[in-house]
């Protein structure tokens, strides 16, 4: 894989990024002023159409970098890949032209039965040489580096043998592939799970981390629920400054995917996060 | 149990209405979420994901019969129709099929076929805008006989029994009164594309049928010759149509 290019290496005029969500094509399509540097995009919500969310995407990427964020490669199944799916993905990102590809660390349901959500698998080596492989074989034949997403997990195995953060780290270093941070994911996890968002940080080899995810979450019943539905907490601010004091030029998408806000407020938000990383100083 | 074993075990509990103790016997109890609880969460989130996809496609049946009977319906469709698809947004196709034999539908008797059309709709959206023959060109091929003439692939002709058009309209008043509205008329539609937006135009039983005949290469002789009891306005009125949004091209 080291032949592969690095993609986080790419020239962004601003870091942050925004996600092309379709409450914002109106916005979009009256072509305003925009404070982002990227849009980040779900693949599987424009790889297969050809009507009005793929005519905007055609659009924007002559103007910006697009970043294909992709929810359906299910890297953690047990059953072989849908080959017609990577297929149709490769000859996306051949039209596209994504400076970063991704998707993330789970399985998403069963032959015939897509569940449409991440789901948890156990951190123990067995599904380590697993995923190691199934890696192996998608860079292989992308031909680049995929980042992938760690997870916000409602529960953890007892067959788990080591931590989240030690399973991603070993994974990286095996298959060379990127990593694509969620804080958001992160933070819900160590309030759930009680473990300390530091001992994560510190385990992770930041020079692979291609992007991060900044989001708000939800709390029911007493957990924190991943919902992307709210401005960013303070803690997660926290956990942002932990990760500039290790690297300050990481591609930053700020993800907003229920109860969407107007562009506008949005991109007022994402300013808030941007003057929080210029001021920054470690 | 093996992962590969888990992940069938687990998609089943996430499908069904039941929580799968082995399973949980599998799982420790977080901090904050008992190991049954997390479960369910996840169960809740497929359903309310789910029901999201159809709410998203479905937006006219869900304004007419409101939440409470669409999330009725949603609950029963998806029990029953897994998706095998990797693009969430593709949920629902057989909803219509499925709404045939609801016992919902005998409430509202234009349930399914108010699916259809949106799922019709549904696909002209993400289709391609496939731009047919300029209207002054369109006119002098027509004068050949030999000339054959097709719809362009991003249209529909749709034949209904309820007045569709209006029911689909009622997706954005917030406050109707079926009452007032008697849907009970056979309707002809033309769905198509004109840009990036999706267009609906009703047409005559008699103009339907020729369209219906251009889903393949025809010449407009043979077109007229199979047509009956059409007037000269309504041929006039129809290529009108065609012409002015460009729905038709040349095929030899």
């Amino acid at each position: 894989m080291s032949d592969m290019d690095n993609p986080t290496s790419i020239n962004l005029t601003n870091i942050f990024g925004v996600g092309l969500r379709s409450p914002h094509y109106g916005h979009l399509e009256s072509r305003p002023p925009i404070f982002s540097g990227w849009f980040e995009i779900i693949s599987e919500n424009y790889f297969r159409t050809k009507g009005r969310p793929r005519q905007i995407l055609n659009t924007l990427r002559k103007d910006f970098p697009i970043s294909c964020h992709g929810v359906s490669l299910s890297i953690a199944s047990y059953e072989d890949f849908d080959w017609k799916y990577l297929s149709d993905l490769k000859k996306f990102f051949d039209e596209i032209e994504p400076f970063l590809v991704s998707d993330h660390l789970c399985f998403t349901g069963v032959k015939g039965n897509n569940l449409h959500n991440l789901l948890p698998f156990a951190y123990n080596r067995e599904n380590l040489e697993h995923l190691s492989s199934r890696i192996d074989q998608v860079q292989n034949y992308f031909g680049r580096k995929f980042g992938f997403e760690n997870l916000s997990a409602y529960f953890d195995y007892k067959n788990s043998t080591m931590s989240e953060w030690d399973f991603i780290q070993e994974l990286t270093k095996i298959t060379d592939c990127n990593l694509l941070l969620d804080l958001n994911n992160i933070f819900v996890n160590s309030y759930n799970h009680k473990f300390n968002s530091d001992d994560y940080l510190n385990a992770i080899p930041f020079e692979r981390v291609q992007q991060l995810h900044l989001a708000g979450f939800s709390e029911r019943e007493g957990f924190y629920f991943d919902t992307h539905s709210n401005p960013l907490y303070p803690e997660l601010i926290e956990l942002y400054k932990k990760v500039l004091s290790r690297r300050k030029d990481i591609p930053v998408l700020y993800e907003w995917d229920e109860d969407i806000p107007s562009f506008e407020i949005l991109e007022d938000q994402i300013r808030v996060v941007s003057k929080i990383r210029s001021e920054f100083r470690s | 149990m093996k992962q590969k074993e888990f992940n069938l075990k687990f998609a089943e509990t996430i499908r069904s209405n039941q929580i799968d103790e082995e399973l949980v016997a599998l799982i420790k109890d977080s901090p904050k979420i008992k190991a049954h609880r997390a479960l369910e969460v996840y169960q809740e989130d497929y359903q309310a994901r789910m029901t999201e996809a159809l709410r998203n496609t479905y937006r006219a049946i869900n304004a007419l019969i409101g939440d409470e009977d669409f999330f009725y319906l949603a609950k029963d469709y998806i029990e029953n129709y897994p998706s095998p698809f990797s693009d969430l947004d593709e949920y629902g196709n057989c909803f219509s099929e499925f709404l045939t034999a609801h016992q919902l539908n005998e409430d509202y008797v234009f349930l399914s076929e108010l699916a259809h059309f949106e799922w019709n709709f549904r696909e002209v959206f993400h289709q391609a805008h496939e731009i047919g023959l300029e209207a002054t060109l369109l006119a002098q091929l027509l004068q050949e006989d030999s000339c054959k003439i097709q719809l362009v692939h991003s249209v529909r002709v749709l034949h209904y029994s309820f007045l569709i058009d209006k029911l689909y309209a009622l997706k954005d008043e917030t406050d109707h009164n079926d009452e007032d509205f008697d849907f009970n008329q056979n309707q002809y539609l033309l769905i198509y594309k004109d840009g990036v937006m999706v267009k609906i135009h009703s047409l005559s039983k008699a103009q339907w049928k020729i369209v219906n005949t251009l889903e393949a290469p025809h010449s407009l002789l043979s077109v007229l010759q199979n047509a009956d009891s059409i007037t000269p306005s309504e041929v006039q009125e129809l290529f009108q149509i065609l012409g002015a949004n460009r729905l038709l091209i040349k095929k030899n």
